[in-house]
């Protein structure tokens, strides 16, 4: 335990701790602040308001914007896939346009969701996959603005089982996921950095420390730190929240719900990733690496941010509402968040082997920087 | 023996600029496998050069201060005929070069001949910019950390944050008008002006 303190200590007292704490509740306090209002306690009545973007269930207008899509496609011939979650125009040979306009047709006079998806499936086989008619993503088609009733449902869920706060924490949870995925990769391996620039590495790789107890606490202290913005920013957020709806009855513990069980997995993983890659590295060249996920989980997940989990490193839900299916599909953010947890652990057991490697002197870095032991 | 400021520049980015440069070209690599080199609009050709350059310059700008990171060696680099503060604008400028080249390569691939001027501008101020906030945050800092930090999170702030006006860097992509890059352009010089003046004053003093 003193350890564990004295490497908390080290690693909070660090400029680049500092630095990072004050951008990364900055930037989340920035973007979810201005969010935070009297109205969502306010029951919807107007029943010509436009009311916020749900993803529906019902088959039709999955099926209607679906078509649409696919015949505005067709018509000029240039479809959209999404490999590594960027887009990209296809153009089919004539040959290949004539199958997809055949199943555009069959797809006109499907009237339920297995064959439709079926169909639409093939055409994203002839597109090469990665298009929303692939039958994994078809659910995007069914996302619409709320009716009235819907909103009242929407409400209503808000006031029971959210309790305002945890809508609130939603967005909070969602943006925070945001930074803790790129962040946390830079800061260890500034902090990592230090080691190698002040050449201590070969004395404390001789110390008699297991590596498991030493890589361990040291990871543990830092994950313990770098949390610390993210609830500085909860508190912040949970703050304002209860002084703008003054007695009613809120879940005081929903931003502390999302800290510790939504951003804190993606938060362990960027962390073991920094580890890891200076193990690997013994520089910033694997910071790329992380960048490179962060971009392409934050382009997946843009595609539908008002509610999407999947297998994504940073779940996204950008919206105080679409409440009915946060609910219907928390076991599989739950399985999400759980999955994240056992990555950064198995990371974290794949950086323990390297560093053993190293402590062997089997294994030296791969230098594509001047790194300094 | 003393060499002349071109050989100088050779060896420099032979020694210390040549492996990052390899990897940067690899990680520019997979641009056409992300992105489509055959886009119908502008806010599609822009893509590329707004969302995965700055992040590609973040990785290049902000290793211009690693080879120089062992204690003391900055004291004695700064001792000599040529200052660290040269051998920082020979890999400013290098790696400027090379994303520029990058930007070219992608952009005639386009064969967008209407819209070819206005994104390399759009691409450039871009590697600018963020090459900029990284000397200047390092300048004030003296932080590696920051070099790194604060780029990254101005880059995703312009993913969502929406008060950044003309300062934000998905200008095409938004559908903003080119001319704001010419403010970014003029922060970019102010960053890298008084970033270097920072740089001057610490090599001063130590």
């Amino acid at each position: 335990m003193r350890l564990f303190w004295l490497e908390f200590k080290r690693f909070t007292t660090s400029l680049a701790f500092i630095l990072y704490t004050i951008v990364t509740a900055v930037f989340i306090l920035l973007n979810v602040w201005p969010m935070i209002g009297r109205g969502l306690a306010t029951p919807p009545t107007s029943p010509t308001a436009h009311y916020e973007l749900i993803t529906t269930t019902d088959f039709h207008p999955l099926k209607t914007n679906a078509l649409d899509q696919l015949q505005e496609a067709h018509t000029d011939n240039a479809y959209v896939t999404y490999p590594f979650g960027f887009a990209k125009r296809v153009t089919l040979n004539a040959q290949v346009q004539a199958k997809v306009g055949k199943l555009l047709n069959q797809a006109r006079r499907i009237d339920n969701r297995p064959t439709l998806a079926k169909t639409l499936g093939h055409v994203d086989q002839l597109l090469g996959g990665h298009s929303d008619y692939a039958p994994a993503t078809l659910q995007r088609f069914a996302v619409r603005p709320m009716t009235l009733a819907e909103a009242r449902q929407d409400h209503t869920l808000i006031m029971r089982k959210d309790r305002i706060t945890g809508a609130y924490a939603r967005l909070f949870a969602d943006i925070a996921g945001i930074i803790a995925a790129i962040l946390p990769t830079i800061v260890i391996i500034a902090y990592c950095y230090i080691d190698r620039r002040a050449q201590v590495m070969p004395t404390i790789q001789a110390k008699p420390m297991g590596t498991l107890k030493w890589l361990g606490t040291q990871y543990a202290a830092s994950v313990a730190g770098l949390i610390i913005p993210v609830i500085i920013a909860a508190l912040a957020l949970f703050g304002r929240v209860t002084w703008l709806y003054p007695g009613v009855a809120l879940d005081y513990l929903a931003f502390a719900k999302a800290a510790c069980f939504w951003v804190l997995p993606t938060l362990m993983v960027s962390t073991a990733v920094g580890f890891l890659s200076d193990a690997l590295f013994s520089n910033f060249t694997g910071f790329a690496l992380q960048i490179g996920w962060w971009l392409i989980v934050m382009t997946i997940g843009a595609r539908q941010v008002i509610g999407n989990y999947g297998w994504l490193l940073i779940p996204r839900h950008n919206t105080l509402h679409n409440v009915a299916y946060f609910y219907a599909h928390l076991s599989e953010l739950a399985i999400n968040r759980l999955g994240y947890t056992i990555l950064a652990i198995t990371l974290l057991i794949l950086t323990m082997l390297l560093i053993n490697l190293q402590r062997e002197g089997k294994y030296r870095g791969l230098h594509i920087r001047p790194a300094h032991h | 023996m003393v060499y002349t400021f071109g050989q100088l520049t050779i060896k420099e980015i032979r020694a210390n600029e040549f492996l990052p440069s390899l990897l940067t070209i690899a990680f520019c690599g997979i641009i056409p496998i992300l992105f489509t080199l055959h886009p119908t609009t502008i806010a599609q050709a822009a893509l590329p050069g707004e969302m995965f350059m700055p992040l590609v310059a973040i990785l290049c700008f902000g290793g211009i201060f690693l080879p120089e990171q062992v204690a003391g060696v900055a004291d004695v680099l700064n001792s000599k005929r040529t200052q660290l503060l040269t051998i920082y604008l020979i890999r400013l400028g290098w790696y400027t070069l090379l994303l520029s080249l990058v930007n070219t390569l992608l952009i005639l691939s386009y064969q967008l001949p209407t819209a070819t001027a206005v994104l390399w501008f759009d691409f450039l101020t871009k590697a600018l910019f963020i090459g900029s906030l990284t000397v200047f945050s390092y300048a004030a800092f003296g932080s590696l950390a920051a070099a790194y930090l604060i780029p990254t999170v101005y880059f995703t702030l312009c993913l969502g944050y929406p008060h950044l006006g003309p300062l934000n860097l998905m200008v095409l992509m938004r559908q903003q008008s080119w001319t704001d890059n010419w403010w970014q352009l003029g922060v970019a010089v102010i960053f890298l002006v008084v970033g270097f003046r920072l740089l001057r004053n610490a090599a001063a003093k130590s």
